[in-house]
């Protein structure tokens, strides 16, 4: 309960940052959002505590005084009316319904099981947490115990200890609640982002694909950052269709990159790829302006991102350290490469838990509902592409990582699928028409 | 035909979304609980949290090879931390882990004696004064 207290500062923090930066966007999704980017927050204040010695609530205040400022000067945009619930509405609604009560359940039921959380949440994650609840914190960065990752970044165990520090309590309740806030605000930002895009039945089916995806609600239960890093992926794909969501869209990104490695790489594609995408669409002119609000909303944790990951961390296992020669053998190892490249479309059409795989039925919904004559192409172009450089990118890190292969994608292909999840439903429901058409 | 067709392809996705959400809640309803097995090993190592350094190194060994058993080093150090764990016997502190009960006469010779004992397999050591 204390921790429920405790995740006040955080809420606030979060909805005055929503509400700055993503002035304009439809107020469910601002809710959705603020959570995960206040526990970013409280994240990145304590990791300024420990490194500068000035505490984390006056870093806390700065940006709860800025973003408040921002606030009462612009003003609250007017709410928009949400359109009147038809028959189809409720039933969707309650199938939505049913299916996040099991959702629910099963991440009890996880929980219980595995309270310390999986392997991984507890040999990195919760650990780094441990370090960082204390002045001893880069002893994690040891070389001792390099198989707790110190390079790993630092979002998920800074928040954690950070609610730590504001309970007074160091206990399993604040990795449970971050790791439950996470899940259901994914599932929360997806059906947000695409009601206000395509109407309130289409975007309550596209959270319940997502719902209805078992190993995504075990993976959230675990603990580990995968789902975290989905929620912020699927924030800097869905942002941008909104015109008000591309300063937001840029925090995100940085946040992912301060959640996971993966979230370097989306960094390191994402922009060039919207940056050519505009440009494309727009001219040189037109794609200026969006693409300053995005770098300026991506910089300033960008740059705590990269202090921390190379001025303090040890480098990276699977690639950082290592010979060139070795990545360039392993690379070039047509074996490894083919059995990357078939696990990967195996990996796809088992993934989610259920005796079929979700994304076939995703694929054979959007083959019923037929494709959309006027979708934002640029939002799906864009989206698409940062997915499939993603995911071309896991190959190639998966290819050249120094362990066994099998073991790799035994144990990773489905969490790193997992990651760009949240973002496929979304595209593919920005793709499709819906179920009828929106007033 | 064309609205016909259209009404078909609707139903076809009601239909398919609501076996969907009866797979789903099936699934996750029927879900068998597993006990936890991480918990009782967390609790063992707790109990040595009073008695060792709060952070610095100690050391981790046992008459096992650690790394096949990895995961006992790696729970201690998760429930010790921020105390470093190092795979050796060349500290101050150590915590010793062992399945063959006559290991423990070796302990003299490495240096080490008894600080406590907790339970027969986990012991905390501590370096003889020379």
């Amino acid at each position: 309960m204390i921790v429920l207290l405790g995740l006040l500062w955080p809420a606030l923090l979060g909805v005055l940052l929503a509400r700055s930066l993503g002035r304009g966007l439809p107020a469910p999704m601002q809710v959705f959002l603020s959570l995960p980017l206040g526990l970013g927050a409280i994240s990145c204040s304590l990791f300024v505590q420990l490194e500068t010695g000035l505490p984390a609530l006056v870093f806390e205040l700065l940006v709860a005084l800025a973003a408040g400022a921002v606030c009462w000067r612009v003003g609250t945009p007017p709410c928009v009316k949400p359109a009147i619930k038809g028959s189809l509405d409720i039933w969707i609604g309650v199938g939505l319904a049913v299916t996040l009560a099991a959702s629910l359940y099963r991440f009890r039921i996880v929980i219980f099981e595995a309270p310390q959380g999986a392997w991984d949440a507890w040999q990195i994650w919760n650990m780094h947490a441990r370090f960082l609840a204390t002045p001893y914190w880069r002893d994690m960065f040891s070389s001792e115990i390099p198989w707790t990752h110190g390079d790993y970044p630092l979002l998920l165990p800074g928040s954690i200890a950070r609610l730590w520090s504001l309970t007074g309590r160091q206990d399993l309740d604040a990795s449970h609640l971050v790791a439950f806030l996470f899940t259901f605000a994914t599932i929360g930002l997806l059906g947000s982002a695409v009601s206000a895009l395509k109407g309130r039945a289409h975007g309550m089916l596209a959270a319940l694909f997502l719902a209805a995806t078992p190993f995504f609600i075990v993976q959230g239960a675990s603990q580990c950052a995968d789902i975290p890093l989905s929620f912020f992926l699927l924030a800097v794909v869905a942002l941008p269709a909104f015109e008000e969501g591309v300063l937001l869209a840029g925090l995100c990104a940085a946040m992912a990159a301060w959640t996971k490695n993966e979230g370097l790489l989306l960094v390191a594609v994402v922009a060039p790829i919207r940056t050519l995408a505009l440009c494309l669409s727009r001219g040189v002119r037109g794609a200026s302006a969006p693409t300053v609000r995005f770098l300026a909303g991506l910089a300033p944790l960008l740059a705590i991102v990269l202090f921390m990951r190379f001025a303090l961390a040890p480098p990276n296992d699977h690639i950082g350290g290592r010979p060139l020669a070795a990545l360039v053998s392993q690379a070039t190892d047509f074996q490894r490469w083919k059995l990357v490249l078939l696990a990967v479309p195996r990996g796809i059409r088992r993934l989610g838990g259920l005796p079929v795989g979700v994304p076939v039925l995703l694929l054979i919904y959007g083959v019923l509902a037929g494709l959309e004559a006027k979708c934002d192409r640029l939002t799906l172009w864009t989206g698409s592409a940062t997915l499939a450089a993603l995911l071309a990118g896991y190959c190639v890190v998966c290819v050249v990582q120094p362990r066994d292969i099998y073991w790799q994608i035994d144990t990773a292909l489905y969490r790193l699928l997992m990651q760009l999840w949240p973002a496929a439903i979304f595209l593919v429901f920005i793709a499709v028409r819906p179920l009828r058409p929106t007033a | 035909m064309t609205s016909r067709w259209q009404v078909a392809r609707q139903f076809g996705a009601a239909a398919l979304v609501i076996c969907l959400v009866c797979m789903a809640s099936w699934k996750e309803f029927s879900a068998p609980i597993a006990p936890d097995t991480v918990s009782p090993t967390i609790e063992d190592y707790a109990e040595l949290k009073s008695s060792l350094p709060s952070h610095g190194v100690a050391c981790y060994f046992s008459d096992k090879d650690v790394e096949s058993q990895a995961a006992l080093w790696y729970l201690a150090e998760y429930t010790l931390a921020p105390l470093v764990l190092r795979v050796g016997s060349d500290c101050g502190w150590a915590i010793g882990r062992f399945e063959n009960p006559r290991t423990v006469d070796t302990l003299d010779s490495i240096g080490f004696r008894i600080e406590r004992a907790y339970g027969p397999q986990l012991l905390l050591l501590r370096r003889k004064q020379p």
